[in-house]
């Protein structure tokens, strides 16, 4: 009979010893898929934010291409106005040239 | 006793059951805290990189259109000095023509007695021989040679090689050791980094 509950006792002491592995062994895999879970959180995460940043900069760089445009513009114009200026004050300039190499 | 023996083992039993439940439990719960601490880190780190990485981006953004901005403005400014450039230029070409004419003005021949005046004041009364155009010799006549003469108390004369120039006159000592370039061209070349300024003036003021 001692033996009989011996036995039982042993018994009962390796099932809990093969729960505990099983849990452990489901522990370690929960913890597993969590490290992966993470790993595609945060790739994810990387994408959408270079996604992100590569619409911030696209957008920005169009800015600056339409404000340079409208800078190259305005300069062309102010060339132009140079040159209307300037057209009807040539010959004064001129003469103040020759004006001032021939007086001693 | 065999009955003590099997109540006992069975209270072992159940407690070794227990025991065993309790830390089956624990075990999966602290696997699934460690699990959750894991994505909760995860995310964090996600947006703390993803602030990071959007700020960067602005950053670099801001500096490129900057630069953009400066390049543009760099070549709307080399245009208009471009322009204005080549305004002055042509101007000092108009001025060059117009000086090719300016010996049939009535005014030349006082010019030019002016001109070589000055060149001989500046070689402190050495002996001296001015060059001037073929066509010029006839203005330098010998009450002009002589007056100057006096006036500066040297030997002057005129020399026998004349000079390929709009006017003006080229006066050098009889050694050769001090020439003075009183020829139109020379004068412009002289004259020019001064006049540019005087130039741009008339030109481009508003």
């Amino acid at each position: 009979m001692v033996i009989e509950v011996l036995k039982s006792i042993k018994s009962a002491e390796e099932d809990a010893e093969n729960n505990l592995k099983k849990a452990q062994s489901e522990g370690d895999k929960f913890v597993e898929i969590a490290k992966n879970k993470a790993d595609n959180i945060l790739q994810k995460s990387r994408e959408n934010a270079n996604n992100k940043a590569r619409d911030i900069i696209k957008k920005v760089e169009k800015e600056a291409e339409n404000e340079s445009s409208s800078i190259i513009d305005d300069g062309n114009k102010e060339g132009s106005r140079i040159q209307d200026i300037s057209k009807d004050k040539k010959t004064k300039a001129s003469t103040m040239i020759i004006s001032r190499i021939t007086e001693v | 006793m065999s009955m003590d023996a099997t109540s006992n083992g069975s209270k072992i039993i159940s407690r070794i059951k227990e025991d065993s439940d309790l830390e089956t439990q624990e075990i999966l719960k602290n696997a699934h805290k460690i699990a959750d601490d894991i994505i909760s880190s995860a995310k964090n780190k996600a947006k703390s990189e993803e602030t990071e990485i959007i700020e960067k981006a602005k950053h670099d953004a801001e500096l490129t259109k900057q630069r953009i901005i400066a390049n543009a403005k760099l070549k709307s400014k080399k245009h208009c000095l471009y322009i204005k450039e080549g305004i002055i230029q042509n101007t000092f070409d108009e001025a060059e023509t117009k000086l090719g004419n300016f010996r049939s003005s009535p005014k030349y021949p006082e010019i030019l007695k002016d001109i070589i005046e000055e060149g001989i004041e500046s070689i402190n009364g050495e002996d001296a021989e001015i060059s001037v155009k073929k066509d010029d010799i006839t203005i330098l006549t010998n009450d002009f040679l002589k007056d100057l003469s006096n006036k500066f108390n040297m030997n002057l004369t005129i020399s026998k090689e004349s000079i390929r120039s709009n006017g003006g006159a080229l006066i050098r000592t009889i050694d050769g050791k001090i020439v003075v370039n009183n020829t139109f061209e020379t004068r412009m070349q002289r004259m020019r980094d001064h006049l540019r300024s005087e130039v741009a003036k008339i030109l481009f003021k508003r």
